[in-house]
């Protein structure tokens, strides 16, 4: 049978890379081994991993397992479940399996990838002391150089998900020649060092990100949000001259141009000139209102426009902001409410395909709706996705589960008819089975043994003549007899002389096949008994089959009604959590625009103050004389 | 005024902390974020259970409509196969026709990378029978191809597995079908 690559492809550990586009997998496979396939059964599982037909595969393969004729690949059978378990997003049992497998049954190289991956979607699942625990489990370095670093990365990013900023530096200083992994995760760690006031720490690390050479457009962006985080850093700290330094190399045309327009206005406010800070404010006001950047700057310009003394043009627009803030908080709430109805999940759902993928299926667009542009950094999270993978496969179970419940209906008829036909044949296994035809037979077997046993030992030459040579042989008796009547009465020499011939031929003829009758009664014999132990075999097989049927129908029953009620039990087991996980999602979506919705709603104070103190204000100036 | 700038810029500053959604940080609003972990446990957990009962009722499934004493199995094979590809077979056992199969790309990929796909189940008498399979594709130079092959055996009281093998030759540049019985 085909030789392939099994324990290298078996975990298609290259294919579980996060976001390492698939073209890219194969150069990443490392190749431990070549070796024959030699159980069907345990290629056909290969057929559904190859399809990434996961649950299929390991129902397939466990049931292989069972029923014990995987044996040869044992070693390697139990690595692929390790790895598809991890395929179908079941960490925890993956995570046993590998513990149970020594060092003889599976290569360090391929344990400690396994780890990896383990530890990742236990991170991409928010486990992270879990995370931390397959992490520490690899014991060497891993296959490729790009997987070793993002091995480091994942590291850090698990040690700054759990607050061990002091641990998550040293690691990614650490690492050598690094790439946008490690960049990525030295954001977040110089993010979290000037959230914990470690804020000279973390500008070294966004200085030095906001300097790097960036090829391409994901490099590019990565040095903008460095720079764009640098700048707000000074503005948090009343520090506008740096803030413009910073702000003003964020590229115009990126993703976070609205960010560093925003920026850019406060710092020129912080140097009191509102006048430069209205020219970035007010063309983000053109922009989507969807970006809170834009959101932000409807405040901000009527704010500026304050400051220019340009009362009633503030006023304008903080009325205007006033009124898209109010339209907005009620689009919000509507969003939310249509969120609880369930139908944006449906939405998600539409049209993606229901196959086997597991962990490796992802959402390809979010819905073309309004809901998608508040909800598309959550969409886009780790947990959100996660929470997806999840909710899908909780529904693939439940269709699985239902169509059980419908096909188990027909194990009762199966059985029945099984059952029907065993009634019939009884009657004919009872003629078949019979101890004393057995004993009859095997007797008669032994007459003709003991016969030949007989002859060979008193040299009986004339006990093999055949019928033919037997009836003749009666006659020359008789012959003998006449004559010896006849040789009183006349003279019989002539007559005794042709006896002699013919009972000397006769014995001649009967005496030289004797030999090759021997052998061939032998080999009958043989036969026979050949014969006889078939005859037996299969009469104790019907015997046993007779007796042990009935009990099979019994235990076949009670198989089929205790898997009737897991079935049921199950299914309601699944809708339960299919509930549970569709009001988890939900929640994640509404705690997302109950956030935006609150952020809105202090902007929509602070236009309402704003607008009552200038209207105040202007008040006061009429009533002075 | 001051408080007014320093709100509104801790508003950007919360944004900006979170803006990059490839790697986000460690939520600073996680105490009121959803936990996702305990329903992760338990879909883990019923993963299993379901995983575990689907493999008992594929075994008594397979006991009840195969019992073993009358079982016969047919897999299909390719070993390497760039001489041939693969569109359909049809199986014949005794002259009556008890499979049409037509193979998908991903299908056929599977194969190609070594998979062996469990063609047919079914369940015959003990004695001499008659297998015929017979493979439409493309063969070399993209031309269509339809070959058969064809196999008597002998079916015992176990069970009888067949493997079709499609087999590239390089003497002949051509593809091969064979059949194979495993005992």
């Amino acid at each position: 049978m085909r030789i392939i690559k099994i324990l290298s492809s078996l975990l298609l550990v290259a294919n579980l890379a996060w976001a390492i586009p698939a073209q890219a997998a194969p150069a990443q496979v490392e190749e431990i081994t070549w070796k024959t396939i030699r159980e069907l059964d345990f290629a056909t599982t290969l057929y559904y991993f190859f399809q990434r037909e996961y649950f299929t595969a390991i129902v397939y393969l466990t049931a292989s397992q069972e029923k014990n004729v995987i044996q040869y690949h044992a070693h390697e059978a139990q690595i692929l479940l390790g790895g598809m378990y991890l395929s179908f997003g079941m960490h925890r049992e993956a995570g046993e399996l590998f513990s149970r497998l020594t060092k003889d049954e599976i290569p360090q190289s391929v344990r400690d990838r396994a780890w990896f991956y383990l530890a990742k979607i236990r991170y991409q699942r928010d486990l992270y002391p879990e995370a931390e625990e397959a992490i520490q489990r690899i014991e060497g370095k891993l296959a490729s150089e790009d997987l070793e670093r993002e091995r480091q990365v994942l590291h850090a990013n698990i040690l700054l998900a759990q607050k061990r900023y002091p641990e998550a530096e040293q690691i990614l200083a650490n690492i050598k020649d690094p790439n946008k992994w490690s960049y990525y995760a030295r954001y977040n760690l110089a993010v979290a060092q000037i959230r914990t006031g470690e804020t000279e720490a973390g500008r070294k690390i966004l200085k030095e990100l906001g300097s790097i050479k960036a090829p391409d457009e994901e490099s590019q962006a990565l040095r903008d949000q460095a720079n764009l985080s640098l700048g707000y850093s000074y503005i948090q700290e009343e520090k506008p001259e740096q803030a413009l330094e910073n702000l003003r190399k964020v590229r115009l045309q990126g993703h976070l141009s609205n960010k560093a327009l925003l920026g850019l206005g406060w710092a020129y406010d912080q140097l009191n000139e509102p006048k430069k800070a209205l020219a970035p404010w007010m063309e983000l006001n053109k922009r989507n209102f969807f970006d809170p950047a834009v959101q932000e700057s409807l405040l901000a310009t009527a704010y500026a426009l304050g400051k220019l003394n340009a009362d009633s043009r503030a006023l304008e627009h903080y009325q205007t902001a006033i009124e898209i803030y109010q339209g907005e908080i009620q689009r919000l709430e509507d969003t939310i409410n249509l969120v609880h109805t369930g139908s944006y999940l449906r939405q998600i759902m539409e049209g993606e395909t229901q196959n086997e993928m597991g962990w490796f299926w992802e959402m390809q667009e979010a819905p073309k709706s309004p809901e998608s542009y508040y909800l598309i950094h959550l969409l886009a999270s780790h947990t959100f996705q996660e929470a997806l993978k999840n909710y899908r496969d909780v529904n693939l179970m439940i269709s699985n589960l239902q169509k059980w419940s419908e096909d188990i209906e027909t194990f009762d008829t199966m059985l029945a008819t099984r059952e029907a036909a065993y009634a019939q044949q009884v009657p004919r296994i009872k003629g078949h089975v019979d101890p004393q035809q057995i004993a009859r037979l095997q007797q008669t077997r032994d007459a003709y043994a003991q016969e030949i046993d007989r002859i060979v030992k008193d040299n009986d030459i004339m006990g093999l003549a055949n019928s033919a040579e037997s009836i003749q042989l009666n006659k020359i008796h008789r012959v003998e007899e006449r004559l010896e009547k006849l040789s009183a009465q006349r003279n019989v020499d002539e007559a005794r002389e042709k006896y002699r011939l013919v009972k000397g031929a006769l014995y001649w003829n009967i005496a030289s096949n004797y030999g090759p009758r021997l052998w061939d009664l032998r080999k009958s014999m043989k036969e026979l008994d050949t014969a006889l132990q078939e005859h037996n075999r299969m009469t104790r097989s019907l015997a046993t089959r007779k007796d042990h049927t009935p009990s099979d129908f019994t235990d076949y029953k009670s198989r089929i009604e205790k898997m009737r009620g897991q079935i049921g039990q199950l299914k309601q087991q699944a809708i339960a959590t299919l509930n549970a996980q569709e009001n988890l999602l939900e929640a994640l979506a509404t705690h997302e625009l109950r956030e935006q919705q609150q952020r809105i709603s202090s902007y929509l104070t602070h236009a309402q103050f704003s607008m009552a103190q200038i209207q105040d204000r202007a008040v006061h100036k009429e009533d002075k004389p | 005024m001051k408080t007014f700038v320093t709100i509104l810029a801790l508003g950007i500053f919360l944004l900006f902390g979170s803006a990059y959604a490839a790697q986000p940080p460690a939520d600073t609003n996680a105490a009121q974020k959803p936990d996702t972990r305990n329903l992760d446990t338990r879909i883990q957990d019923l993963k299993k259970e379901v995983l575990g009962l689907n493999r008992d009722l594929f075994i008594l499934e397979e006991e009840l409509l195969f019992p073993a004493t009358s079982q016969v199995a047919i897999f299909l094979s390719m070993d390497v196969g760039h001489y041939f590809k693969l569109d359909s077979v049809q199986l014949k056992i005794d002259d009556k026709i008890v499979d049409n199969y037509l193979y998908s790309d991903r299908e056929a990929d599977a194969l190609f990378r070594g998979g062996v796909q469990r063609l047919h189940m079914g369940n015959l008498k003990t004695g001499q029978h008659e297998l015929i399979a017979t493979f439409v594709g493309k063969g070399p130079h993209d031309r269509d191809y339809r070959r058969a092959t064809t196999i008597v055996f002998e079916k015992s009281n176990n069970s009888k597995y067949l493997e079709l093998k499609i087999v590239d030759s390089e003497a002949s540049h051509q593809p091969e079908f064979k059949v194979k019985e495993w005992e």
